[in-house]
């Protein structure tokens, strides 16, 4: 096989060239690349405003903008991380790429509505960034648009609410597309227990999302009703809930977070016995606790559907479920530790990612148990506590491990291997950087200081100043790696199939896979984690 | 497939004991009136709401508009927790926060009271020296009798933290309080039950009298320390738009409407999901299988 025939050179269906290749693709693969690329800019946006909104406070009064400015941009930064980035980055571009290939298929189910979901990935996302900057004035009510805040100042909320359909309606497409191929595409030798974990965990995914999305369509109904027709549905003085649009919102958005952090604990899953050369402890534990906590998520959503509004029962059944959802994530932390455990261990950059992964989402873990404990949340509630608290999550979560991903399929999906060195380089600096940023913020939350202010008290200053060091070395380390990346692609193409020793399918193919994926029927081993091959080979 | 199935009917199930569950109250505790209709609007609250310059009669009413730099007028005059006169310039001589709730409310005002009395205990700032907190009831039938009683409430549940003085409970009668409520472009509504639908909101003052800052949700700490720090600076902010808690005495039946028809909207989409699901897997002809044949 040379690397004339891969997917990159052949356009699926056959014979289109040019940008119909890519534009009008049905191929799998190259529609995890058009994400790739999309989802990397509104990344690079975001970040790039997060270090801004920083810069601002590491001074106290204004220092690079008023506290309008302030607010759109945590407006605009929180809008794209979430629906933009952190929602759809693993399982539109990784999962996409490489669900298929785990199974043993030579594309999705549902190949013509995988580019649907591209399109209304790229028309939602600029849409939602759009509504922001119409109407009168940018909203400043953060990500979460409180009804009656937004429905009265600020017309854009419809048109925004809107865009957050779309985004819906497309990352639940392609969740319909990974629950079909997982079950009427996968390789008829392969049984349950022979799926790849990354495969499972975006299963568990897409079924979270199957079931939260409806909730947002349903709000959006609501919202532009309300507008258009001015029935009062928020507005107590015509008979309507205020809270209602609130209740709605966090719904969808309570599942949202098991969205975001599911399939980063999957990649976690794939990388961290691939360089341990041993096999995952614990595999069954894993794909259960997956399932475990997508049912814990929509347990939330069902006692969402149940109650309006939080009463003392709610507020004692959501810290509980708070609790259990601790569980199935110890779980796993335990199987990956234990994996390590007495491997052989090779040190590389997605390996190093994978190792920041489970230190900064295990802090995440331990500062949410706090916040989950509805007594002490009180004291820390509206503070950068809570804004800490989800940067250690999403960040030290769902970003490491995106990175890690980056790090760890970039020769499989692109055929050229990158420089190990400015990958370490950037690995450490965003590391050291991220907890010299987000530590000093969970302090300064514990000391009272409020969120979404450009400005604080004088006691508050030292922090915050220091703090900016290490965002701005975060970010050095992000950027770094990003670059080194792009870079690599003008190496020559000659990554071989299996750079690092993987067990997976993906890594019985071409890198890069030809458009097929499998030239030949593909080798269904037992157990996908069995290493004895890879080992006896290396010591050959 | 036949775990998929599973997991649909186990989540099917839940929904199904969601929808038949009535929807608990917003919040607070249900009032005896509350079987009388939210929609009716008493007259309460209509002289002042032109004053709020809607134009587009449509478009939803702010329930709080911002008067961010604006003055209080300040010879206006209320009763204090004696039933004597005072008027706003003899206790705004140092920055003041505003907090406008009635005292007999079946709603949130006990509960924002007693968030900000908690939160006095965690400030930054000192309160007494830095700042003196002044609630005002909206409700022109509440004497001084009834801001006595809420004073003793409140103070005790500050702990020390305030030197009584320093935090007042005001009534008035009704064109002192709509014409303050119209300064700080707040609106309130009275219901056909005597109750009030009105915003959860803080006002802080400077010491001349100056509106500088909007604190809304729950008054924590943090909050409340930027809004008194502000004050002192009398450098009117912009606010940091949090929940806006409307409190009102919600009629239970009034929303059931709407939440079941939610719900019922949820499950249909789910449910003609699953039947596209369903009809395509059909219409695939089962298993699409590149090496179908090939294997066993
Ligand atoms: C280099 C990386 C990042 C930096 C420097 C950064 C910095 C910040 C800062 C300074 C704030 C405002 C805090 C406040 O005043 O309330 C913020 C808010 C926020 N960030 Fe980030 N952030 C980064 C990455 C991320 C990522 C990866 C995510 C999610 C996937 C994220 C999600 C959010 C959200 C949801 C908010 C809250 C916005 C709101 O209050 O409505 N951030 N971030
Ligand atoms: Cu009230």
């Amino acid at each position: 096989m040379t690397a004339a025939q891969s997917y990159l050179e052949q356009s699926s269906p056959p014979g289109r060239t040019g940008w119909k290749a890519w534009l009008l693709t049905h191929d799998h693969k190259r529609l995890g690349l058009m994400y790739l690329w999309a989802i990397l800019f509104w990344f690079v946006l975001a970040v790039i405003l997060g270090l801004l909104m920083r810069t601002e406070l590491m001074g106290m009064g204004r220092t690079i903008m008023g506290p309008e400015a302030y607010n759109s941009m945590f407006t605009l930064h929180g809008v794209i991380m979430i629906f933009l980035f952190g929602i759809p980055a693993i399982p539109s571009i990784f999962g996409n790429f490489f669900l298929p290939i785990q199974l043993g298929a030579d594309d999705v189910f549902f190949p013509r509505l995988n580019l649907l979901s591209w399109y209304l990935f790229m028309f939602g996302g600029g849409f939602a960034v759009f509504s922001l900057f119409s109407g009168d004035g940018f909203p400043d009510t953060g990500w979460t648009f409180y009804v009656p805040f937004s429905i009265s100042s600020a017309g854009n909320v419809s048109l925004t609410v809107t865009a957050a359909f779309i985004l819906g309606m497309s990352s639940m497409l392609t969740g319909l597309n990974f629950v079909t191929t997982f079950h009427r595409m996968r390789d008829k030798a392969m049984g349950p227990m022979q799926i790849p974990l990354f495969t499972w965990s975006l299963y568990a995914t897409a079924w979270v999302q199957i079931l939260a999305t409806p909730v947002i369509a349903i709000t959006f109904v609501l919202v532009v009703l309300e507008r258009f027709l001015s029935i009062g549905l928020f507005e107590p003085d015509k008979g309507g809930d205020p809270l209602l649009y609130q209740h709605l919102f966090w719904m969808y958005s309570h599942p949202a977070v098991y969205i975001i952090i599911l399939p980063a604990m999957g990649v976690i899953s794939e990388i961290i016995p691939a360089f341990s050369r041993k096999s995952i402890f614990g595999y069954k534990a894993i794909v259960y606790s997956s399932l475990a906590i997508a049912i814990a998520g929509s347990l939330v959503w069902a006692h969402h559907m149940y109650s309006s509004g939080m009463s003392d029962v709610s507020v004692f059944v959501f810290s509980l479920l708070t609790f259990l959802v601790a569980v199935p994530s110890a779980v796993k932390v335990f199987s990956w530790v234990s994996t390590m455990y007495k491997g052989s261990i090779a040190m590389s950059p997605p390996f190093f990612l994978s190792l920041c992964f489970i230190y900064l989402f295990t802090v995440g873990g331990l500062t949410g148990l706090v916040l989950g404990a509805a007594g002490t949340d009180i004291h820390v509630h509206d503070t950068h506590f809570v804004v800490a608290h989800f940067h250690f999550v999403m960040l030290g979560g769902t970003g490491f491990a995106f990175f890690a991903a980056l790090h760890y399929w970039w020769p499989k999906m692109f055929g050229v291997m990158y420089r190990n060195r400015p990958a370490y380089v950037g690995a450490v600096a965003a590391a050291v950087g991220f907890v010299f940023h987000f530590v000093p913020m969970l302090i300064l939350g514990m000391q009272g200081m409020p969120r979404r202010y450009y400005d604080y008290l004088p006691q508050y200053e030292t922090g915050n100043f220091l703090a900016g060091f290490g965002a701005y070395l975060l970010v050095f380390g992000l950027l770094l790696m990003l670059l080194n990346l792009v870079f690599s692609l003008r190496n020559p193409r000659t990554a071989p199939a299996n750079p690092w020793g993987g067990t997976t399918l993906e890594w019985s193919i071409p890198s890069p896979p030809p458009v097929e994926n499998f030239t030949d029927s593909p080798n269904i081993k037992d157990f996908p984690y069995d290493f004895s091959e890879i080992v006896s080979n290396s010591n050959k | 497939m036949r775990f998929a199935l599973g997991t649909l009917v186990f989540i099917l199930t839940l929904l199904l004991h969601a929808g038949g569950g009535g929807p608990a109250c917003a919040h607070g505790p249900p009032a005896d009136g509350g079987a009388n209709s939210a929609a009716a609007v008493g007259k309460g609250g209509q002289e002042h709401d032109s004053a709020l310059s809607m134009t587009d009669a449509r478009a939803p009413k702010e329930w709080v508009e911002e008067k961010t730099g604006a003055y209080l007028p300040l010879e206006l005059v209320f009763r204090d927790e004696d039933g004597r006169p005072l008027s706003l310039e003899g206790i705004v001589d140092k920055p003041v926060l505003l907090l406008p709730v009635y005292y007999y409310c079946a709603g949130s005002c006990s509960r924002n009271l007693a968030n900000l009395a908690i939160a006095l205990g965690r400030l930054k700032s000192v309160p007494g020296r830095d700042f003196r907190v002044v609630a005002v009831s909206i409700n022109d039938r509440e004497k001084s009798e009834d801001a006595r009683r809420a004073k003793k409430t409140f103070i005790k549940l500050a702990g020390g933290k305030i030197p009584e003085g320093e935090w007042r409970f005001l009534t008035g009668d009704r064109e002192a309080i709509t014409t303050l409520t119209a300064a700080i472009g707040y609106r309130f509504e009275q219901q056909a039950d005597g109750t009030f639908i009105h915003p959860s909101a803080l006002v802080a003052v400077a010491s001349d009298g100056r509106i500088i800052r909007y604190v809304y949700g729950d008054f924590i700490p943090g909050d409340v320390d930027m809004a008194v720090y502000d004050a002192g600076r009398n450098t009117p902010s912009l606010s940091v738009k949090r929940l806006l808690d409307i409190c009102f005495n919600p009629d239970p039946n009034a929303s059931k409407g709407v939440v079941l028809a939610v719900k019922a909207g949820v499950l249909a989409i789910f449910a003609a999901f699953t039947a596209a699901v369903l009809l395509l897997y059909r219409r695939r002809g089962g298993r699409r299988d590149r090496n179908q044949g090939v294997k066993e």
